[in-house]
């Protein structure tokens, strides 16, 4: 175990000698600057004010958390390729070090970065919904960060395994690609042609749930029944529909209608596909040879 | 090609390559190319081996082999009687021909992250790098960054990494390329002290110097096959034969001498230098005084450099 840890904190030295650090002060800049607009600009109506202030806390972390997967997407697609590259994963294995060890200790060295950025983002959200006025649903944040988390092993996994095997530039375009199959697959099995759905069942089996963001629901934010007056949105809303009136927008409810159970098993499916990726990974890793020249 | 291969007595071999053979697929057509082709080769414990060849003969496809990077096609490939694991792995240090690391780290955080990796606990560390810093006059540099260092210092840290867990077989492959005269005897006084501590030294080498002041045998590896073996000590020492140096060189004095035993091992127009045994030597300067020849320089024999042996068992010539 202890050369996992090495060999996980040498991923995170390397990360941070990499620059990567500076990726948190660009989020930071973006989440900031996404929540600007809210803060100093008038809207004219404090309810809607108060709905696009608590959206942009909710799309900020959204927006960060979908660049810690991608980040972890990258690091995992570079982590073994570049060592054989830069030929420095020689001096590694001429020690005695199993190959899975060190494929263990490079995912968990990317989800320990991967989450710590998570828990900056998590942070500045937090200082700006202070800030703000708005708070956090606690069991929904816990389910959207556990959805980041299970994101970043299972695409982490996924990237190091075919990194194994081919270029980081392949492995990080393969696993975007995995990112996006769940959408197709979906449309594939709801095909009406036999092939289409064959395949898309075929598929299913395939290819983990996918990321599912919770975000938009950490802190609710329905807009009020009277949100643009009686009337709707805008001046006198004279041109807008038959007659002028328009009916109020439907509104969700303040309670998130969430099935956890539902999230729960797409959450074990996930880790237990990344779970998988991953040992397919290691084995592949055990069996191909190390060519450095 | 094979020239001869060692036989050693040896009550245990460290290294011991069986047949090896090992090729690459290259081109479209996948085409196999011999990287190595049935190599056999034993080292006896404490001894220093050299393997030389040129560049692309198959060396560092051998020493990969070895530390386990890549398999055989064919053969075998063992170490301390095992196999290329990590049990044998633990017993080893290993130095590349450019010592590759990662540049975030400073000399001793180098040595800290791969002492560990070798399973030295960190308080064994905390005395083993100081010490081995020093001994590679490294120990000014100790807290600089690697990514400063010039080559002959990086060179250094690989063979201090490859030391620092005090292993009993040491692979280095080409460890004084890349060195200053003082680093390079630097490097070959540490290499002959480890022999004196009983390691196995396990070298390849360009540089035929080196290979005849430390090592006790040597392996000449053409095109991934070994042409040559021989014990140093048999190398550009004086010999049991004599060299007679012989002018107004004819046939008809040759058939005058044909009774004795010799060979004519140099002839130049006239001139002629004769090789014979000690045995021999008193009755054929005696018959040569009485041939209308003239006798010049009698000296003892030098065999062959270890330069020459590479030259005709390797080199183009």
């Amino acid at each position: 175990m202890e050369r996992v840890l090495l060999v996980a904190r040498n991923v995170f030295r390397s990360v941070l000698h990499g620059r990567l650090v500076y990726l948190w002060l660009a989020g930071i800049v973006l989440m900031f600057l996404q929540a600007v607009p809210t803060v100093f600009f008038n809207f004219g109506n404090e309810a809607i004010q108060t709905v696009m202030r608590k959206r942009a806390i909710t799309g900020g972390l959204n927006t960060w958390s979908t660049l810690c997967i991608a980040l972890a997407i990258f690091l995992g697609a570079m982590a073994v390729r570049t060592e054989i590259n830069r030929k420095t994963i020689v001096n590694v294995f001429a020690r005695p070090l199993h190959r899975w060890e060190f494929l263990v200790g490079k995912w968990l060295g990317i989800q320990c970065f991967a989450l710590l950025s998570l828990i900056v983002g998590l942070t500045v959200s937090f200082g700006l919904s202070r800030y703000l006025g708005a708070q956090f649903e606690s069991k929904v944040l816990v389910l959207a960060l556990t959805h980041t988390a299970v994101a970043i092993l299972l695409y982490s996994g996924l990237a190091i395994a075919i990194s194994t095997l081919l270029s980081p530039g392949v492995a990080g375009a393969l696993t975007i690609l995995v990112v996006f199959l769940p959408g197709l697959v979906t449309i594939l099995v709801e095909n009406s042609d036999s092939t289409y759905h064959a395949v898309g069942v075929a598929l299913n089996y395939v290819v983990p749930s996918g990321y599912t963001s919770h975000y938009a629901e950490t802190i609710p934010a329905p807009l009020p029944p009277n949100a643009f007056g009686r009337r709707g949105f805008g001046r006198g809303n004279s041109g807008v529909g038959p007659g002028g009136d328009i009916p109020p927008v439907p509104q969700a409810s303040s309670e998130p209608k969430i099935d956890y159970g539902a999230e729960t098993r797409v959450l074990l499916k996930n880790a237990g596909y990344g779970a998988i990726f991953f040992a397919l990974g290691c084995l592949v890793f055990l069996r191909c040879e190390l060519r450095l020249s | 090609m094979i020239a001869r291969q060692l036989e050693y007595i040896v009550a245990e071999a460290v290294i011991e390559i069986d047949g090896l053979t090992k090729t690459y697929r290259t081109g479209w057509r996948r085409r196999p190319v011999f990287a190595v082709k049935n190599l056999s080769l034993k080292v006896a414990a404490g001894s220093i081996v050299a393997f030389v060849g040129p560049n692309g003969a198959g060396k560092t496809t051998t020493i990969s082999t070895l530390l386990g990077f890549l398999k055989p096609d064919a053969g075998s490939v063992r170490l301390f009687g095992t196999g290329a694991g990590t049990s044998a792995l633990r017993r080893i240090g290993y130095q590349p021909e450019i010592f590759h690391t990662y540049p975030f780290y400073k000399a001793t955080e180098v040595l800290q992250y791969y002492g560990r990796l070798s399973g030295l606990a960190s308080s064994a560390l905390s005395q083993a790098i100081p010490s081995v810093l020093d001994r590679m006059g490294l120990a000014d540099a100790a807290n600089r960054k690697v990514v400063t260092f010039s080559k002959g210092m990086n060179q250094r840290l690989g063979l201090a990494q490859a030391l620092l867990h005090d292993p009993e077989l040491l692979i280095l492959d080409e460890p004084t390329s890349g060195l200053d005269p003082e680093g390079r005897r630097l490097v070959l006084d540490i290499i002959r002290d480890e022999k004196a501590r009983g390691r196995t030294i396990f070298l390849s080498s360009h540089i035929l110097s080196d290979v005849e002041r430390t090592c006790d045998e040597v392996f000449m590896i053409r095109q991934g096959e070994i042409v040559f073996a021989e014990h140093l000590s048999a190398f550009a020492g004086q010999t049991q034969q004599w060299e007679i140096e012989v002018e107004a060189w004819n046939p008809a004095v040759k058939d005058q001498l044909e009774p004795l035993s010799f060979t004519v091992w140099l002839e130049l127009g006239d001139k002629a230098t004769l090789l014979c045994s000690s045995e021999v030597k008193r009755e054929l300067l005696h018959k040569l005084t009485e041939l209308p020849v003239e006798i010049g320089t009698v000296q003892r024999h030098r065999g062959a450099t270890l330069e020459d042996t590479y030259m005709k068992f390797v080199g183009r010539g």
